[in-house]
Formats: structure tokens, C-alpha cells, sequence
């Protein structure tokens, strides 16, 4: 195990320094030690390669980090059918995995990504997806929150392509996300659905990157999230239209609830365009219950503590409809309110 | 269509281009030392504090970097930039004594008939110096004072510049602040005393006549309690071959329930490298509302920033940045929310073409004790071909649970039905493009007063002919 | 059967921005009774409606209101609606991310403090949507995000026939809605009155939705006063005459 004091998440383009949104300086540990994958689910049709990479796909998440992961690694091919794969990895003692995922010309990959235990988890995961396949990734972070927790993607489309990606911080102490995608082939997609609930003291730094290279190509970026008492989030997102990407459209959009106070919330989402004919949209919402639904939901008994954590939960909840897994889907909502679980049927 | 592009590029900036000989007798050394700095200081007769302040800011100059976000200066080399021009006259509050060369430049810019049009006040700056200023004598007699900052500093305002230059702007905030803060020369300095409503706009022109010269102008507005100003700024230069650069400084100060509107449209040549600096600070129930075109400019640095610091003060931002051939404009506002119940809106437009590139930049701050504020940013972008660039990087840093703070970002072209619809109403195809890009300026145009708002559709119907082909 | 009082307002008065809307106002409404609150436009009928249940923009500056036996006048709205009252909004407010179904749910907990057995509550829904001639896949649906007119006030019906209140308060549920819709409204209605014994105000400047059933009281209220007080015929007459008469009552 090794102290770094690494660079992470830097924004493609730089703006005032004063601001401290341009990249994060990470001072914790990068885990030497691989994770060992437990794979509770893989269809047949799916094919594992030990120690395989694919090293075509960026990253976002900083240059130094790639060069301190050089564990173990998984390979994932995709086959004909399309039920979802399950792995779980338990990064208990601090430990570092690499996950790569192949999806064949029109195939279809679902997997599920559990990140568990206690200690540092650093997890990368490099995604190809060949033309006209569809890759969906669900990645459930809920690892102690004493916790650093650093989640590198990258993904690569080729034609037809699209990438599908569900991301939900729930654990952690100090949490980065770098999500890289790069929509090369035409009428290649990406979209994410990103919640998150950061809870007092905790942190959750993301870079989320998309590169429109390809004609027609699609993006939409939705991160919903909580921010409780003294907890701090940065979201950095970036759609950059480079040129030849004639009708691509990239949106991004935001939706904050606030949870008491004297939060950190920082928000810079780039829209960087060299071609004409583009769409580019951002959009963001940040701010408490509004005092009239408030009043709407109390007159219908409802407190405005429980109205809070109502609405808290839909937003993780219209997150968690997105994973493709039912089993993981259950499991994604238990975690959000381990109060009610078993409650259903009672 | 080629032959015509370039016939009318060549007339484009021609009622701009024109330039005088450069006759000035009085020229510095190119490059910047502790004895330019001093003899800056001499010539203009500073007061001992004033050129201690200037020796300090080159010191901070000295070790401050370029900035490592934002377009290239490369071709800006401080060595070769003459930082001190001064043409040969002395300030003059008579149209008639303005000399002949001096006061014909202006005629063809239009300033005294702006002024003649119910001004309240020209000020105008021509390289370094104020050659002309004048203020209606209503306007004086309420009290208003409009003068050139350096002979204020001797006046009866000289405790009240003393304590108000370059304290929003301090020489530590950027290299080129320091280096305003060591070599500015000219400029205004306009006090509006409490409950003083001025109802015309005041007004001043700044002129770079000098090729590889450096215009630093500061200007220092003051709006006591419960007053009321406009005041607009206009500035150009002709194009020569050398970078010029622009280091102004604009330094505005809001009162209780004051209210001050400023007003620029700077079409500077496109050689010009334009590092300005505008702050506002707003006290309790006060207003601030910036309008502002850019149209020139080589390179521009260019976000007014304000401090909302009183409670329920606010400001509104309306900006448009036309961003064309050889053009790299980056742009945008900065609010800082402080006290209760403030609310901003920055609302701006950006265009680019011809290669040019525009960026829109904004960073929002509310802080902890900024309770129910309120914060909107609504950014639009329209690309005019494949060749241009406009990129958007809007920063939001919230720290109060109960502001509500919205943001909106859109980059788009001129849609083809709405083209085709006007074309199909007999319109050419050129002034249906022309005709979009007007209405899409609309919000800053409809916010000047009557012959900017002219000169400003003018300035984008020249930018938009030839945009096809 | 001996009647007793669910509803005393005494002598409330009310104000919004320190506009004072609501003067002297005094109501009882007894277990199982109708009553009418009617009205012309900016009287302050929504206002009392929303001061009723509690809305903080609202200010009382004096007067109480007591229900069922209980002094509710600082209490805060969702006190009061497990207390058993329910407001039916005009405009209903529209919640995105969350949906009908997992809302009910969350209400209906909120208001017992007991966990609700799923299978119970499906079957009630499904009763009560049937009722309403509402699709089941409504029930997947983001509360009253993109809902037509007709779709916001069958879904306070809707609302209405889960919860069970003692006391509903009706603002303007007939307005905007088409022949079927109101019948389907009324008929939501009555199965509450009933099923539940429940008591109604009925907050109207109409009378389509006043037939479904048997009206105990009618009050007319003018510039913030109450100014009469009466029996169903009231409804009658004032659609006949109008208001003019009431509007010189309160001008005196």
C-alpha cells in the first residue's frame, strides 16, 4: 500500500483557480493489493478472461492513477443472451480491481457491480463496446463509510453503439468518480443516471466527460442527488461536440436536494463546441423542498422531516429503476432505506 | 460571393479604422521599470501615497504569472508594449480647444453629437489622457460630480478616491491588475451624491490612437444612498499590426438602495488585447445591472464581477459577445452573494463565426450567510459554420441550504426552418440570417439607450455580411 | 344519535403579506354534516380553506380553531391531517420523482404510524382507482407531473378515498372539469360521506357538484366576512340573484 498525493478528476478546460473546481488533490492510499472478484451471477453466453485488459479507453480520472493500477484483471465478453451478470467485490483491508467489459458487434452485456467492505476501493473498469452492441453497467457503491473510494470508467463506442451506465454513491468517506466516454462511432449513446446521497462529512468528487466524435451521437447525463449537514460534492461534467459530430446532442442535467446546511455544493458543467450543427443543454436545479409541496404533502399528514426523506428516497428510487438486475434492484433499495426492509409484505 | 466577402471585410471597420499620425512627442521607453513607473508618477503629478502605490503594484507585477486558463496571450510581449502615450493637449472642457486632429477623430465617432442627443456627460479618453470632458450643468448642479480621476485626486475628493481606488480591485488579484495598479493613466471618476436620481445617462469614449500602445484607464464610480446612474462606456481603437492592450479598471461602488446601470459595447480593433477589470460592490436593497457587447478585440478577458453584500441587493447581468474571424473572446460575469435575500440573474448571449471563438465563464458564489438568495444563469450560444468555436464553463458554488439557484446552458445554430420561413417571405437569405442573429442579441439591444442600440445592430449586420458563401 | 362538533372556527382572523383577508370568522361543522362555502371571487374562500388546514403563508392573527375536541391553531398542516382533515387544492402541486403510488403509501404510514400491509393497500387503491375510472398504471406515475386538469382532481379524490378523513375541505374540485369527470368526482364523494359518516366543506362558486348530495349548511362569505349563514335553499337563491344582495350586507 503506497501514500499518494495524486492529481484527480482535472477539468478538461481550466477556469479561475481561486474557485478550487479545477481538479482534486487526493492525499490517501492506492491500494496495491487486487481485489478478488465474487461472481454471484454469469450467464452462459458470457466468456471470463483472467488478466485481460483493453487498452484503448481513457480515463478521466487523472494521469497518475492508470499508472497505479496494474493488479489483477477481469475480462468480460459478451455472448448472445442477455441476462445480467452479478460481481461483487469486497475491498475490506483497502485493495485495488480492474474489470473490463467486451461487448461483441450488436451484443448485449448487463452487469452489475457491487463495491463492498471496508478500506480503500479503488475500482476500474474499461468498457468497449462494439458496434452496435449495448453495454449496461450498474455500479452500487455502498463500502464503509470510513472509507476512500475512487471509481475510474471509461467506456469507447463504436457505431450504433450505446453505453449505459447507473451509478449510486451511498458508502464512502471521500468518493471520486471519473467517467469517460467517448462516442466514437455514429449514432453511438451514452447516458447516465447518477444518485447519490452524501451524508454529513462525507465528500463526493465526480468528473464525467463525454466526447461526441461521432455523427448523431447522443449523451444525457442526470445526477440527483442529497446533500445532508457538512457534507461537500463537486460535479464536474463536460460535453465536448469536436468537430465532424454533425448532429450530436449532449444534455446534462442536475437536480440537487438540500438537506440541512452548511453544505459545499459546487457544480461546473462544460459545454465545449467546435461544430455548427449540435445541440448542447445544461440544466440544473439546486435548492430545498419547496415550501408548497411541503404544505401539500403535510396536509396530507405528512411531516416535513418524512417529506424530506420521501422525496430523498424517490430521487435514489428513479435512479435505482434503471438497473437492469432485479435482484440487485431489491437489494439497491433496501440499501437506500434499511429501516423498511422486510416491511413489504408484513 | 468571394469578391464581395472581401469587399466588404475591407469596408467592415473602416468608420473604425481610421487612424492619425502617430504625432505624439512624448513617448516612454517600450517595457516596464521602477523608473518608468516613477516617471509615470512625475508626469502626472501623483500624491506621495499614489506613488508608493503604483512602485508597490509593479513589485506585485513582477511576481505575479499569466494567468494558466483562458485564451493564449502569447502574442502579447510586455517588453515591447509601450505603456505610456500621451497626445499633445491638455485636458479641455471646450469642444473648440480640443485640436483639430484630436476633435476630428471624435466627430467621426460620433461623440459630441451622442452628446449633443441629451447626454449628461462625455468624458473622453484618447491613449492615456482625458482630452475632453464636459458635464451639463443641470447635472453639476445637483451635485454630480464627472471629472478626470487624476485632477480629482487633488480636489475636494481626494480622501474619498484615496479610500475607494483599487480597493475592490486590489493589485493582487490578477498580474494585470497589478500591472493597472503601476501604470494606469486617465480615466473618470464620477460621484453621485445620496438620493441624486440622474436621468440622463452620463457617458465616456475611450480611443487607443497609438499602435503598440497600452490604454489603462480607471474608473471610479461612486452612487451614494439612494441614488440613481447610468453610465456608459464605448470603446474602440484602429488596427495596426502590433498588439495594443487594454488594462482598464472599472471600480463601482453601490449604496444603499442606489441603483447603477453600466453600459458598454467595445468594438477595440482586433489586434487589441483586452485584460479589463470590473467590480462592483452593492450595499443593503441596492442595484447593480451591467449591460454589455463585445464586439472587438483580438483576445478578451473580460467578467464583471459583483458583490452583492448588503441584504436584499441585487444585480442583473445582460451581455452579448460576438466573437468573429481571428477572435478568441472569453467572457461572462461573476457574482458573489454575501448578504440575505440578494438574487442575481446573468443572462448572455454569445455568437461565434468565421473561426471566431467565444467562452462563455461565470462563477456564482452564495455563501453560508447568504439565506434565501436566489441565482440564475441563462446562457445561450449560436454558431454561425463548422469553422467557429463556442464553449460554455459556468462554475456554481453554493453553500447556504435555502438559496434557490437555477442554471441554463444551450449551444445551438440558426435553425433552417426559421431561415426558410423568412426567406419565403421574400427575404434574401443573408438578411434572414442577419435578421435571427439581431433577434437573438435582442436582450442586450433592448436593454441600450436608442443610438447604441442602433450602433450595436449595425456592428452585427457588418459582422453578418458575407456569412454566406 | 347525539351530534357532536368537529369544526369550531371562533372569531379567526387571517392575513397573507400583512394584507388582512379574513375577518371574525366563525363556523361549526358537527360530525357527518355538508356545508357550503360560497362566495364570488377573492372573497377569501380558498384562503379560509388553506388557513384550515394550516398553509405557513398564511398568518392568524387571532381566533382559534378547534377540531374534533382539540385546539389545533398553531398546529402544522400534517398534525392536522392525521388529526383527520383533508384539503383538496385547486391547483394541485405537482412532485416530480415521486410517484402516486409509493406517495399514498408514504402518506398512509405517515398518518396511522403503522407500517401498511401491501396487499390491503393494493386492494384499496385498486377499489378506489375503479371508482374512479383512473387506469392502474396511473398509480406508476409521478404525483400530478403532466396530469391533465381533469386527471390533478381525480387524484385529490383519489387521496380523499384512501385517507378517510373526519373533516374534507373541497376548494374548487368541480372547476374545470368536463360532465363525466364531475360526475365521477361526486360519486368519489358520496361513497366518502357514505362510507365514513365524514364531514364536508364544500369551497364552490358552482352548484354542478352540489347535486351528488344532501347539503346540512350554506355560508356566504363576502370581502372576509362571513355575512349569512343558511340552509341548502341558500344555494338556490344565490343562483338565482347572485350575490348583490350578500355584497351590500357586507357593505354595511
Amino acid at each position: 500500500m503506497t501514500t499518494e498525493n495524486i492529481i484527480l478528476n482535472p477539468l478538461p478546460v481550466r477556469t479561475w483557480n481561486s474557485l478550487k473546481m479545477n481538479e482534486v488533490k487526493y492525499t490517501g492510499d492506492v491500494p496495491t493489493d487486487s481485489c478478488t472478484p465474487e461472481i454471484t451471477k454469469l450467464p452462459e453466453a458470457l466468456k471470463l478472461i483472467q488478466n485481460e485488459t483493453l487498452d484503448n479507453v481513457k480515463s478521466v480520472a487523472g494521469d497518475k492513477l492508470g499508472d497505479l493500477l496494474q493488479g489483477e484483471s477481469l475480462l468480460i465478453e459478451s455472448g448472445s443472451e442477455a441476462s445480467p451478470a452479478v460481481i461483487n467485490y469486497d475491498f475490506t483491508g483497502g485493495k485495488q480491481a480492474r474489470l473490463f467489459l467486451h461487448a461483441k458487434e450488436n451484443a448485449v452485456l448487463p452487469v452489475s457491480v457491487m463495491m463492498t467492505g471496508e478500506g480503500t476501493a479503488v475500482l476500474e473498469i474499461k468498457i468497449q463496446a462494439d458496434s452496435g452492441s449495448t453495454v449496461d453497467l450498474s455500479v452500487i457503491e455502498s463500502v464503509g463509510t470510513d472509507s476512500d473510494v475512487i471509481t475510474d470508467i471509461g467506456c469507447t463506442c463504436d457505431a450504433n453503439a450505446s453505453f449505459n451506465l447507473t451509478k449510486l454513491e451511498l458508502g464512502g468517506r471521500n468518493e471520486y468518480v471519473a467517467v469517460s466516454v467517448d462516442l466514437a462511432g455514429e449514432h453511438s449513446a451514452f447516458s447516465a443516471n447518477s444518485g447519490y446521497r452524501v451524508k454529513t462529512n462525507q465528500s463526493l468528487d465526480m468528473n464525467y466527460v463525454v466526447r461526441h466524435t461521432g455523427r448523431k451521437t447522443e449523451s444525457n447525463i442526470f445526477a440527483s442527488g442529497i446533500l445532508e449537514n457538512d457534507s461537500t460534492k463537486i460535479f464536474r461534467g463536460t460535453i465536448d461536440l469536436i468537430k465532424g459530430c454533425a448532429g450530436a446532442k449532449g444534455t446534462e442535467n442536475e437536480d440537487i436536494l438540500l438537506l440541512g446546511d452548511n453544505q459545499v455544493n459546487q457544480t461546473i458543467p462544460l459545454i465545449l463546441c467546435d461544430e455548427e450543427d449540435v445541440e448542447g443543454n445544461h440544466g440544473a436545479s439546486i435548492g430545498r423542498l419547496d415550501d408548497n409541496i411541503i404544505f401539500y404533502l403535510g396536509s396530507r399528514g405528512i411531516s416535513s422531516e418524512a417529506a424530506e426523506d420521501i422525496i430523498a428516497h424517490a430521487k435514489l428510487d428513479a435512479i435505482i429503476s434503471h438497473i437492469p438486475d432485479e435482484d440487485i434492484k431489491t437489494l439497491a433499495h433496501s440499501l437506500i432505506s434499511p429501516e423498511a426492509d422486510g416491511g413489504e409484505d408484513a | 460571393m468571394m469578391k464581395e466577402k472581401s469587399q466588404v471585410e475591407s469596408i467592415d471597420r473602416n468608420m473604425y479604422d481610421f487612424r492619425n499620425e502617430d504625432t505624439d512627442n512624448y513617448k516612454l521607453n517600450a517595457g516596464l521599470t521602477e523608473e518608468i513607473v516613477d516617471k509615470i508618477s512625475k508626469e502626472k503629478n501623483d500624491p506621495a501615497w499614489m506613488n508608493l502605490f503604483r512602485l508597490q503594484s509593479l513589485q506585485i507585477y513582477n511576481s505575479m504569472s499569466v494567468p494558466d486558463w483562458g485564451p493564449p496571450i502569447d502574442g502579447l510581449d510586455m517588453d515591447n508594449i509601450v505603456t505610456y502615450v500621451r497626445p499633445n493637449t491638455k485636458m479641455s472642457a471646450k469642444w473648440s480647444d480640443v485640436p483639430d486632429e484630436i476633435k476630428d477623430t471624435f466627430e467621426r465617432l460620433g461623440i459630441p453629437q451622442a452628446e449633443r442627443k441629451s447626454l449628461a456627460g462625455v468624458g473622453a479618453q484618447y491613449d492615456s489622457e482625458l482630452v475632453y470632458h464636459n458635464v451639463r450643468e443641470e447635472v453639476a448642479a445637483m451635485g454630480v460630480v464627472y471629472t478626470d480621476l487624476e485632477s480629482a485626486m487633488h480636489g475636494e475628493y481626494a480622501d474619498m478616491i484615496r479610500s475607494h481606488f483599487m480597493k475592490l480591485v486590489k493589485p493582487t488579484d490578477h498580474k494585470f491588475a497589478a500591472l493597472h495598479g503601476a501604470v494606469w493613466s486617465g480615466g473618470s471618476f464620477v460621484y453621485v451624491p445620496p438620493h441624486v436620481k440622474v436621468e440622463i445617462p452620463l457617458q465616456s469614449y475611450f480611443r487607443l490612437n497609438a499602435p503598440g500602445a497600452g490604454q489603462f484607464e480607471h474608473t471610479l464610480i461612486i452612487v451614494d444612498e439612494g441614488a440613481d446612474l447610468h453610465f456608459i462606456e464605448g470603446c474602440s481603437a484602429p488596427k495596426y499590426n502590433v498588439a495594443n492592450l487594454h488594462a482598464g479598471c472599472v471600480e463601482l461602488f453601490v449604496g444603499k438602495n442606489a441603483r447603477l446601470r453600466y453600459s458598454t459595447i467595445e468594438n477595440w480593433s482586433k489586434n487589441m488585447y483586452n485584460l479589463n477589470t470590473k467590480r462592483a460592490t452593492v450595499e443593503e436593497g441596492g442595484t447593480m445591472e451591467w449591460v454589455s457587447g463585445s464586439f472587438g478585440s483580438h483576445v478578451s478577458y473580460l467578467y464583471p464581477m459583483t458583490i452583492l453584500k448588503g441584504k436584499n441587493s441585487r444585480m442583473e447581468f445582460t451581455g452579448i459577445t460576438f466573437a468573429g474571424k481571428g477572435q478568441n473572446l472569453d467572457t461572462g460575469a461573476k457574482v458573489v452573494h454575501i448578504g440575505e435575500n440578494t438574487s442575481s440573474y446573468i443572462n448572455t448571449k454569445s455568437i461565434s463565426k468565421d473561426g471566431g471563438i467565444s467562452t462563455f465563464r461565470s462563477s456564482v458564489i452564495v455563501g453560508k450567510n447568504a439565506h434565501k438568495s436566489k441565482a440564475a444563469v441563462s446562457c445561450q450560444s449560436l454558431m454561425l459554420d463548422d469553422i467557429s468555436r463556442s464553449d460554455t464553463i459556468p462554475a456554481m458554488d453554493i453553500r447556504t441550504g435555502d438559496a434557490d439557484v437555477g442554471h441554463e446552458a444551450r449551444i445551438g445554430r440558426i435553425s433552417d426552418d426559421a431561415v426558410f420561413y423568412l426567406m419565403s417571405r421574400g427575404i434574401s437569405e443573408e438578411d434572414a440570417r442577419a435578421m435571427i442573429v439581431g433577434g437573438f442579441a435582442d436582450n442586450v439591444s433592448k436593454e441600450l439607450p436608442l443610438e447604441y442600440a442602433v450602433e450595436m445592430n449595425n456592428l452585427i449586420r457588418l459582422e453578418m455580411k458575407g456569412a454566406i458563401g | 344519535m347525539q351530534v357532536s362538533t368537529l369544526l369550531e372556527v371562533s372569531n379567526l382572523n387571517v392575513s397573507i403579506d400583512d394584507k388582512h383577508i379574513l375577518h371574525d370568522v366563525d363556523m361549526r361543522i358537527n360530525e357527518g354534516e355538508a356545508h357550503v362555502l360560497m362566495g364570488p371571487n377573492g372573497a377569501g374562500k380558498s384562503t379560509l380553506g388553506y388557513a384550515l388546514m394550516g398553509n405557513p403563508q398564511y398568518t392568524v392573527n387571532s381566533g382559534k380553531i378547534v377540531f374534533d375536541g382539540n385546539d389545533i391553531t398553531s398546529e402544522s398542516p400534517d398534525k392536522r391531517a392525521k388529526a383527520g382533515m383533508f384539503l383538496s387544492f385547486q391547483t394541485p402541486l405537482e412532485v416530480p420523482g415521486l410517484t402516486v403510488e409509493s406517495f399514498l403509501r408514504s402518506a398512509l404510514e405517515q398518518r396511522t404510524g403503522k407500517r401498511i400491509k401491501l396487499f390491503d393497500f393494493k386492494k384499496k387503491l385498486a377499489a378506489a382507482m375503479e371508482l374512479l375510472q383512473l387506469d392502474p398504471s396511473y398509480t406508476k406515475r409521478d404525483l400530478n407531473v403532466g396530469f391533465s386538469g381533469g386527471e390533478k382532481k381525480k387524484t385529490e379524490i383519489l387521496q380523499l378515498l384512501m385517507f378517510r378523513p373526519k373533516l374534507a375541505i373541497l376548494d374548487e374540485t368541480d372547476s374545470g372539469l368536463d360532465v363525466d369527470a364531475v360526475r365521477l368526482v361526486s360519486q368519489g364523494i358520496k361513497t366518502y360521506l357514505e362510507e365514513e359518516n365524514g364531514a364536508l366543506l364544500v369551497i364552490t362558486h358552482s352548484t354542478r357538484i352540489l347535486d351528488a348530495f344532501d347539503i346540512d349548511k350554506t355560508h356566504v362569505i363576502v370581502d372576509g366576512h362571513i355575512v349569512a349563514d343558511g340552509d341548502a335553499s341558500m344555494v338556490d337563491e344565490i343562483n338565482q340573484n347572485g350575490y348583490e344582495k350578500y355584497i351590500e350586507l357586507a357593505g354595511k
